[in-house]
């Protein structure tokens, strides 16, 4: 693929991909840009080549999983060591909080991401996949790079899970 | 069910609302495509940089093995110092033997049957099925 066709393939999904990636980066808007951009570079600089197995955006969201993992990794390696203070640079995007750029969420949503939070990361991600981004289950697990049986049995458990979280939740108001 | 789809029934009906809601949210409050990609990225270390952070922990992992031999010197007791009058004690490592204390379990009954050869003519010999005259009781009796 050429690099114009490339962009507008990235343009197209962007707003999926913003999506997925405010997931991979724990709801942090500047992680998510971060990890975005990063993924982004990669696939025009052919770092990340698409080698069409699957379809594009199925590709995109496992670089973009991959980029925010990566960039989640190296954050915390220097939360742990603070080396960022011997030349005077800014922390990592992961651990910045700007109020002022958070997601917007209305009640419901925020009930919503708060049940999700809570959920272990594979189950979260598999229900995400599905219900937010509307991919199959066989998708989703080549997103996740896991067999199919065990993205089922992740969904499955997620749902409830979440269903559960839910109703309590409710109960707590 | 299909092996490949989700449910698709009125049970998640629920879940696929919800999911709906917050994906509008976010998609509205998405940050534009070009915006992402012509955000200002970090600029790389300057060189000078690195030799801080490499020396600074260069200097901290010194610290650590220093630490660490020192206290595991505190903790070894110390040998006789040699001038002094103490005195040394050479363990001839030769000479000394250990028993196990299970070697009984491995002795036989007729352990000794298997360790001496029975020699004619002598205390024990047997001729013919028979002790020797000289050694038998009965025999030496009825001579004398």
């Amino acid at each position: 693929m050429e690099r114009v066709e490339l962009e507008t393939e990235l343009e197209r999904h962007h707003a999926d991909a913003f999506g997925w990636a405010l997931r991979c980066c724990h709801g942090s808007r500047m992680a998510a840009e971060d990890a975005l951009q990063a993924s982004y570079l990669k696939v025009l600089d052919g770092r990340a080549r698409f080698e069409g197995r699957s379809s594009f955006r199925t590709w995109l969201f496992g670089v973009i999983r991959r980029t925010a993992a990566e960039q989640h990794r190296s954050s915390r390696v220097s939360r742990l060591l603070p080396l960022h203070l011997l030349d005077g640079r800014s922390e990592s995007a992961d651990s910045r909080i700007d109020p002022a750029t958070a997601i917007v969420r209305s009640e419901s949503t925020r009930r919503l991401v708060a049940a999700l939070d809570r959920l272990p990361p594979r189950q979260r991600d598999l229900l995400h996949l599905v219900f937010y981004q509307e991919l199959t289950i066989r998708e989703a697990a080549e997103v996740l790079g896991v067999s199919i049986g065990t993205a089922r049995t992740h969904y499955d458990r997620g749902k409830k899970g979440v269903r559960k979280l839910l109703e309590e939740e409710e109960q707590d108001v | 069910m299909s092996e490949n789809s989700p449910r698709n029934d009125d049970s998640e009906r629920d879940l696929r609302d919800e999911f709906a809601r917050l994906r509008d949210e976010e998609r509205r409050q998405a940050t534009p495509f070009h915006d992402v990609l012509s955000k200002p990225i970090e600029p790389p270390r300057p060189a000078r940089a690195s030799w801080v952070r490499i020396t600074a922990a260069a200097a901290v992992l010194a610290l650590i093995v220093g630490l660490t031999i020192s206290r595991a010197r505190w903790t070894t007791p110390q040998g006789p110092v040699a001038g002094t009058d103490q005195a040394m004690e050479i363990v001839d490592l030769g000479a000394t033997s250990w028993t196990s204390p299970t070697d009984f379990l491995l002795e036989l009954p007729s352990q000794a049957l298997l360790e001496e050869v029975p020699e004619l003519g002598r205390t024990g010999g047997v001729i013919g099925g028979r002790e020797h005259p000289d050694h038998d009781p009965i025999e030496r009796r009825s001579r004398t």
